[in-house]
Parts: C-alpha cells; sequence; structure tokens
C-alpha cells in the first residue's frame, strides 16, 4: 500500500512538470518548483516506514523540486533560476514564521486538531530555522555544479545525477543535524539520512533517465 | 486576548511579506506569494480558536491577503492576469491537498512515531474544511477580479475599488466558507456568528490591505 501512494504522489508530480511546462513553459517550472518546495517543507515533519528504511516523507517532493530545477537550468537561464532560489527562500521563511504563531494560537476547547499541530511545530522548532537554510545552500550548491559539470559533459543524466549526490547530501546533513541534535538519538539520525539519500538518489536516478529518453525522443523527431 | 494581538502580527507579517517579495521578485513575488498565502490558509483553516468567546477557523489574514494580492496585480497588469492566478492557485491546492492527504496515509515510522502521528491527525478528517477553504477562495477570486475591474472602471481610485469590492467580496467569502463547512454541523444561529466575526476580521484584513495596493501601484 505504502509503495502504492508513493507511486502516486510521483505521477502527480511528474504529470505537474509536465502540465505547467506545456501551459505556462518556463514560468511554469518556476510555478512547479515553489508549489513542491513548500510541499516538501510541510512533509519534512513527517518520517515513514518503507520496508526496514525510515525516510523523511518530503523526499519524493524534493526530487521533483530537484528535477524541475534541473529543467529550468537545460533552459539556460540561469540568473532567473538564482532568482526563484532566492524567493524559495523567503517563501520558506513567511512559512516558517506563519506556521510558528500558528502554534501560538491558543485554541478551542472544541478543537482535536489544534494540539496535533502544537505537537508537530513546538516540537520540531529548530526545523523551521533550519529547512530554509539547509534547502537554500543546497540549492545553491546543486547550481553551482550543475553549471559546472555541464560545461565539462553536456549531457542531462550525468549533470543531474552527480550534481544531486552532492546538494542533496548537503541538504539532508545541514537538515538533520541542525534539527534533530539532541531530539532524535544519533544512530537513528545517520539511520534516516542515509535512507533518504539512498532513496531520493534512486528517484533521481529514474527521473534523469526519463528526462534523458523524452530529450533523445523529441531530437530523433 | 492573545489570540488577536497574533492576529494582528500575522496581518503585519502577510502585508510586509506581500511588498518585500513584490519588491524583489516584481509580479512573479506576489504570485508566489499567493501560492504560498493559500497552502499555509488551508493548513490554519483546519484550526479553530476562540476569539470574543466564539470560536472561528484560523486562516482568515492569509486568505484575505489573496485578494490584496490579487487586487496589486489587477491594478499593474490587468484583469486577465486573474485567469492565470486562478489557474496557479486551483493546481496548488489540488497538489497541496492531494499530496499532503496522500502522505497522511503513509505508515509512520517508529522514530517520532508521537510527532508522525500527530501530522497524520491534523489532515485526515479535515477534508470537509480543506474543501471550503478551495471553494470558496477560488470561486470568490474570480467575482472579486471582475468587481474591481469595474469599480476601477467606474472611479479609477485604489481606495474606492479595494474597500467596496471588499465589502461584497469579504461578505461573501464569509457566507460560503461558513455553509459549506459548516451545514448540518452546527446550529444555523452559530453558523451566523461564525459568518459575522469572519467577515469582520476579513474586513478590518482587507481594508488595511489597501494601504499595500498604495504602495504596491508605486514599486516600479
Amino acid at each position: 500500500m505504502n509503495e502504492l501512494i508513493m507511486i502516486c504522489i510521483l505521477l502527480i508530480g511528474i504529470a505537474s512538470i509536465y502540465i505547467f511546462n506545456k501551459i505556462l513553459d518556463t514560468f511554469g517550472l518556476k510555478i512547479v518548483f515553489i508549489i513542491f518546495s513548500l510541499i516538501s517543507y510541510i512533509l519534512s515533519f513527517k518520517y515513514l516506514a518503507l520496508s526496514t528504511f525510515h525516510i523523511n516523507a518530503s523526499m519524493l517532493t524534493c526530487c521533483i523540486s530537484y528535477t524541475s530545477l534541473c529543467l529550468l537550468l537545460e533552459k539556460n537561464i540561469i540568473k532567473d533560476t538564482k532568482q526563484v532560489i532566492k524567493l524559495n527562500l523567503l517563501l520558506n521563511i513567511i512559512t516558517s514564521i506563519l506556521l510558528y504563531l500558528m502554534a501560538y494560537y491558543t485554541q478551542s476547547i472544541n478543537d482535536t486538531v489544534a494540539i496535533n499541530m502544537s505537537n508537530v511545530i513546538l516540537n520540531n522548532i529548530k526545523l523551521l530555522i533550519a529547512y530554509p537554510i539547509a534547502t537554500y545552500i543546497s540549492y545553491e550548491v546543486f547550481i553551482y555544479i550543475y553549471i559546472k559539470v555541464k560545461k565539462l559533459y553536456d549531457y542531462i543524466f550525468i549533470s543531474m545525477v552527480s550534481t544531486y549526490m552532492a546538494s542533496g547530501l548537503i541538504a539532508l546533513i545541514l537538515t538533520y543535524f541542525i534539527s534533530y541534535y539532541n531530539i532524535i538519538t544519533l544512530p537513528n539520525i545517520i539511520k534516516i539520512l542515509l535512507s533518504t539519500y539512498m532513496v531520493e538518489l534512486i528517484i533521481v536516478v529514474a527521473f534523469a533517465i526519463a528526462i534523458t529518453l523524452i530529450k533523445s525522443k523529441k531530437v530523433s523527431k | 486576548m492573545i489570540n488577536i494581538y497574533l492576529l494582528v502580527i500575522e496581518l503585519i507579517v502577510c502585508l510586509i511579506s506581500m511588498l518585500l517579495l513584490y519588491k524583489y521578485c516584481q509580479i512573479n513575488g506576489l504570485y508566489a506569494y499567493t501560492i504560498v498565502a493559500f497552502i499555509i490558509s488551508n493548513i490554519m483553516t483546519l484550526k479553530i480558536i476562540p476569539i470574543i468567546d466564539f470560536d472561528i477557523n484560523l486562516g482568515i489574514i492569509p486568505l484575505t491577503t489573496i485578494f490584496i494580492a490579487s487586487n496589486i496585480i489587477i491594478q499593474k497588469q490587468g484583469n486577465e492576469e486573474i485567469k492565470k492566478l486562478s489557474l496557479i492557485l486551483v493546481a496548488s491546492s489540488c497538489i497541496s491537498f492531494g499530496i499532503i492527504y496522500l502522505t497522511s496515509l503513509l505508515k509512520s515510522s517508529n522514530i517520532n512515531l508521537f510527532i508522525n502521528r500527530s501530522f497524520d491527525n491534523i489532515f485526515i478528517g479535515s477534508e470537509r474544511l480543506y474543501f471550503a477553504n478551495n471553494v470558496t477562495l477560488l470561486y470568490s477570486i474570480l467575482l472579486n477580479s471582475k468587481l474591481y475591474s469595474y469599480l476601477k472602471s467606474v472611479k479609477n481610485q485604489i481606495w474606492v475599488s479595494n474597500i467596496f469590492s471588499s465589502i461584497i467580496i469579504q461578505f461573501l467569502v464569509s457566507i460560503l466558507f461558513t455553509i459549506a463547512a459548516y451545514t448540518f454541523l452546527k446550529e444555523p444561529i452559530e453558523m451566523l456568528q461564525l459568518a459575522v466575526l469572519r467577515y469582520m476580521i476579513s474586513l478590518i484584513a482587507a481594508i488595511i490591505g489597501t494601504i499595500n495596493i498604495y504602495i504596491g501601484s508605486k514599486i516600479k
């Protein structure tokens, strides 16, 4: 069941990229990046059990964000892409402030949901600071490495996978070590980090293969 | 009383962020703001807070500021842009709800189990409120654009267009949300109280937002 739901989420992501790119072109890709980046932030509060792995729920949507970022860079609009990343940082900070404020409202006695919201946000208070910073740094690294790799090998598969290998790891290390130090035990942090990284890497490789195939088909036509 | 202070802080945060995003990223910043405000508003709506002895759903402030952002877009780019904004809002609402809801159904890890369970409990069973907030916004944003443009064409003054369109649209938003969210769940008198209180808060927020439209129209 878990696997089926995950496939559904991935399909939603792929369909979003395709539809937005068709309708709004570059602007559409920017919108997809922002939407999925925000959803990733919200999902980063949850951890999933996938077989023996313990993974962060945001990893599926993170892959979609990386893919849309990659497609933006493929269109050679580096200045715009850098601006989108800065915009994303601002949006994440705004989200953090609003989520923090939300947790502090006095709830109604008839409300059963509010206590869960406060639990999720107030127990992850460090994540509200760590996540925007970590994602911003990782996206900056992503762009930097992507441009360098693209100059060496103009092949989307190599650029995408090699870039993710570095920037994805940076994002995960920064997020988990800042957010969960002293909250979750160190072996558990490492367990989550490695599992999430491995699964994300597999998805990114799958996406990179799909994009390469689509591109090669377009060229042959 | 703390809730009222927090509502004021929330309004200030929303209005300042909207202007900052607009100043640094132009119209793209406003689109991005509406996405954030909409997704956060959808989550906030699930929380109920007491204000002056009445229970109301949160999320009114981000929702109202979306109208202010859309009015700045109309002011700068014209009514046609609202179709694009509506498309973006529909997509972001469907995608965010679909993914967050599906993720809540996924089996949680034993690590941080307490928080994982709390996360699931927020979204599972809250579909109606989520739906009410979405339908209300998407329907009224289109009406707002027509009304605002009409008022702008009749008398080209920002405060006239914003205040008069807000008086009508915020009333509609409050009524629609209350009906969609609480029909058959609350007594009619309770629904009326909720709608009136929502209307008061959103109208005050929308009127204060006029300042943003003035500042926004001066930003190049």
